[in-house]
């Protein structure tokens, strides 16, 4: 459990809408579930442009690389720098994930 | 494992522009858990792609030196079916998720496994060989 300090206006202000620590805990879980969802929608918007160029999801990207040599031609005459979109790609599943699970956590809260 | 600052990716940007020209900041993320850099710069009549990703699976890098468009030599450590095989053979199932560092040459038509590449040793390599 943390204290935070804030302005004796805002506490004056918060009284009005009932009792001040539920109201300041209100507020920010509120401003966390906001700022959560802007990351998620972030990282699922650079997720679906990498899944729209390359016409696939991550995992069978990722697998097709590895197992179909064929694969790995077609994608490299199409796309030389494919590479820095794999890890790219990967990058933003990664946040997707990490701020989906924070977002669970404060939801449950 | 403990991800590069937004100081330390300062720096990376500082050394892209102490030896590039026109150097462009592409993508910039960093927090606790991972971090993304992309620059784009010029140096002689060649444009060069740098990109370092940091996520769980380790320090990702794509150093590119590109000529019209077309690669003239690129130092990257994902590991696609040509990595895998050429450092394990038959073997290569059991290491799909291992970063393995190579170079390809012109066109991408030569490929080769390397040393690790950092941005230092590719700004020395660019200087010595471009």
């Amino acid at each position: 459990m943390q204290t935070i300090s804030i302005d004796s206006e805002w506490a004056e202000t918060a009284r009005f809408f009932g009792d001040v620590d539920g109201v300041v805990k209100a507020a920010l879980r509120s401003y966390l579930i906001e700022q959560t969802q802007s990351r998620i929608d972030k990282a699922a918007s650079r997720v679906t442009a990498f899944a729209q160029k390359y016409h696939s999801d991550f995992d069978t990207f990722r697998r097709s690389l590895q197992a179909d040599s064929d694969f790995l031609t077609k994608i490299e005459s199409q796309n030389p720098l494919w590479e820095e979109d794999a890890m790219e790609w990967e990058y933003w599943l990664e946040e997707h994930r990490s701020w989906r699970n924070r977002l669970e956590m404060i939801s449950r809260r | 494992m403990a991800q590069p600052s937004r100081n330390d990716l300062a720096a990376l940007t500082r050394l892209a522009e102490e030896n590039l020209d026109h150097v462009r900041v592409v993508r910039l993320e960093s927090n606790s858990d991972r971090a993304l850099w992309e620059v784009h710069g010029a140096y002689k009549n060649f444009d060069i792609r740098l990109k370092e990703v940091f996520t769980r699976s380790g320090r990702m890098y794509s150093y590119y030196i590109l000529n019209q468009g077309e690669v003239v030599v690129g130092f990257d450590n994902y590991p696609d079916r040509r990595a895998l095989q050429q450092k394990y053979a038959d073997d290569f199932k059991a290491h799909l998720f291992e970063l393995i560092p190579h170079k390809h040459g012109p066109r991408k038509a030569t490929f080769e496994l390397t040393e690790e590449m950092t941005l230092v040793a590719f700004l020395d390599y660019l200087h010595q060989h471009a």
